[in-house]
């Protein structure tokens, strides 16, 4: 496997957990902000 | 005064941690740096290990708990060694400022009282009780009471010689304990930079931010967890018994410090049992352990009949078990236990409970809020394909030994632990972060590599550190030297216990059936807390005040609440109202009507259910009751 491939996959690895992470912050903001 | 006093214990921590370690002649088989971390881990069990004896024996006063500590300060001598110098770089310097941002948050919560509701009922209040009393008393209760006590004995000095700030201060210490403790792991694996950004990524965790600053202590036993990790990962490596024996003694400071602990001792020594010479070394291990963790087990068995009350009363029986009946025990495992662990034990929920717990949390979970963060996860495959690629010398390096103790543990955790929360797998996440982000950066060999990492260890980090900031703005914004406005908006039925300092005195006795102003009463009282104790029955399945008059009267009690306050709710409204207490609630008004109580206050007050999230407060009233024998019919030998 090329490097940037590799480098590819591990991008894609973090974004999609760092996204399914704030996800579960909308509801959260919406509390915090919402009164 | 309160900083004198936590600096005086920290010292005394190093000075003998640092004496333990010199004892076992493994102190200078560590780096300057790491004998510190390692000391203190140690020093704080130490401690907290030394003061259950005068503890017993009724000398538990603040001179003998300084005396204690005094004794502990010549090991520092000890710690002179080489400290390297700091490598300055960019990355440092953000770390290095994330750290200062980090502990002026703590330094907010610090200043302000002690808020949270575990801290109040008993982390803060046993200690408090121990000093008044100058002994340890054991305390009846399932959970929060007869447990092993060995972190709070560590609040008793703060208390006694500092006094409450001194007790917050403490909190701040150990967390950074944890997290030097973490650093000096990892940097053996990683280099200092990854190290810091790992004790870091620690101190930025929800389940810290929320548990660090308070009483609660899974954050203190991540001390001793990281302690006994790396020396299980020492001897694995070494084969050397003395680290061993201190993995022995840090596991046997964890039974010390929780139930878990137990556990925690049997994963490591199911590690133990995988190397050649098992016959010497699971006895060294096991002794070890017993020694350092085994008072409490002891005192509660000598107490109680039953060493992890009331768990083994099923088996044991109630002619064996004192302070627990077949009724408490059958509500205990519907009302507690059951609500504590939604996932069913099965092979695949041991699998995807930490996808569930990072990304769709059950609420018995309270990962939402108190959970471990998204670091370990993100990093995690990472360290997989680095351990994957240096498979060949893995298995006698010291990771084996320790990623081995670590799924044990959890396994144990998850099929044999009495909760799903998932905070309760803290102390084993200092470990857990140093392998994540240690594996990570041997992954991140190519310049490419690093900056990626980086890039997604410092989003975490910032997202962290805004967490930091919203768990700090709720006691600037409430704390303002006012302590009946600070708890009066917050804790429910503080103003219970404001009138019951003002208005009772030491004949009188108050049965108390919240858990979060333990700490804040100066009276004397009985907690009766609805499922974790059996003196006074709280189930809501019946009323029987006869019974109820006779359990309340043998404990001295002279005063009741009721809550809502009597007269509040319509008959009907009454059978739909969900009561916390209501058997009590019943009672008390029965109690009125039949002559035996007399209201002497009503009172209103708020309770905030979440410090962050907006709109959780709700208005709560309460009846105060005095209890009137020579009028009650329910009174032995009246009429």
């Amino acid at each position: 496997m090329a490097e940037w491939a590799k480098l590819a996959a591990a991008a894609l690895w973090m974004a999609v957990v760092l996204v399914l992470w704030a996800a579960q912050f909308g509801d959260m903001a919406a509390r915090l902000w919402g009164g | 005064m309160a900083a004198a006093a936590v600096l005086f214990q920290i010292l005394a921590c190093l000075g003998w941690g640092a004496l333990l370690l010199a004892g076992l002649g493994l102190d200078r088989r560590l780096a300057a740096p790491e004998r510190a971390a390692w000391s203190f881990s140690a020093g704080v069990g130490v401690v907290g290990w030394l003061a259950f004896w005068p503890g017993i024996a009724g000398l538990f006063t603040p001179a003998v708990l300084a005396t204690l500590l005094a004794a502990g300060l010549p090991g520092l001598v000890r710690l002179r060694g080489d400290w390297p110098r700091p490598h300055l770089s960019w990355a440092a310097a953000g770390l290095a400022g994330l750290m200062i941002l980090h502990l002026g948050f703590q330094g907010v919560q610090a200043q302000s009282p002690p808020v949270d509701a575990d801290s109040l009922a008993y982390h803060y209040d046993l200690p408090k009780r121990f000093l008044e009393q100058g002994r340890i008393v054991f305390v009846p209760r399932a959970v929060d009471g007869a447990v092993p006590l060995l972190v709070q004995l560590t609040y008793a000095p703060m208390l006694g010689l500092g006094g409450e700030v001194a007790l917050t201060l403490w909190a701040v210490a150990t967390t950074w304990g944890a997290a030097a403790m973490l650093w000096a792991v990892a940097r053996r694996w990683s280099g200092d930079c990854w190290a810091a950004a790992a004790a870091l990524l620690f101190v930025g965790t929800p389940a810290v931010l929320y548990g660090g600053g308070n009483g609660q202590v899974e954050v203190r036993l991540a001390l001793f967890a990281t302690l006994g990790l790396a020396a299980l990962g020492r001897w694995w490596q070494e084969r050397d018994l003395r680290w061993l024996a201190l993995a022995g003694l840090a596991a046997g400071l964890m039974m010390a410090g929780k139930f878990t602990g137990l556990l925690f001792a049997t994963a490591l020594g199911a590690v133990v049992l995988l190397r050649p010479r098992r016959l010497a070394a699971v006895p060294l291990f096991g002794l070890c352990a017993l020694a350092a963790g085994g008072q409490w087990y002891g005192w509660n068995f000598v107490n109680s009949g039953d060493p992890v009350f009331p768990m083994l009363f099923g088996l044991l029986g109630p002619e064996r078990v004192r302070f627990w009946t077949s009724e408490a025990d059958v509500f205990f495992r519907q009302a507690f236990l059951a609500t504590e662990m939604p996932l069913a034990h099965t092979l695949g929920n041991l699998l995807s409970y930490p996808l569930r717990a990072t990304f769709a949390p059950l609420p018995a979970f309270e990962s939402g809020r108190t959970g471990l963060g998204v670091a370990p996860m993100l990093l995690t495959p990472f360290a997989v394909v680095a351990a994957w690629r240096e498979r060949g010398r893995l298995a006698a390096s010291p990771v084996a030994a320790v990623v081995l103790a670590v799924v044990m543990f959890y396994g144990l955790w998850f099929f044999l632990g009495g909760s799903q929360r998932v905070r309760h797998l803290l102390p084993l996440l200092p470990v857990v972060m140093a392998l994540a982000v240690a594996g990570a950066a041997r992954w991140a060999t190519a310049p490419g590599r690093r900056l990626l990492l980086a890039a997604g260890v410092a989003v975490v980090l910032v997202v962290q550190a805004g967490g930091g900031a919203l768990a700090a703005q709720w006691f600037l914004g409430n704390w303002h030297g006012d302590r009946d406005a600070y708890y009066g908006a917050t804790v429910g039925a503080y103003p219970v216990a404001a009138w019951s300092n003002r208005h009772l005195g030491p004949g009188d006795r108050l049965l108390n059936p919240y858990r979060d102003i333990n700490y804040l009463l100066d009276v004397p009282f009985y907690h009766a807390h609805p499922v974790d104790q059996s003196l006074v029955d709280m189930s809501q399945r019946r009323l029987d005040p006869v019974r109820h008059w006779r359990e309340i009267r043998a404990l001295g009690i002279t005063h009741i609440i009721a809550a809502p306050r009597i007269g509040d709710l319509s008959e009907a409204a009454e059978a739909e109202f969900h009561i916390p207490a209501r058997a009590l609630w019943l009672t008390a008004r029965v109690l009125a009507r039949q002559g035996c109580a007399e209201p002497v206050a009503q009172l209103s007050g708020w309770q905030t259910l979440s410090r962050t999230t907006r709109g959780t407060s709700y208005e709560t009233s309460f009846t105060l009751l005095r209890l009137t024998p020579a009028t009650c019919p329910y009174e032995a030998g009246h009429g």
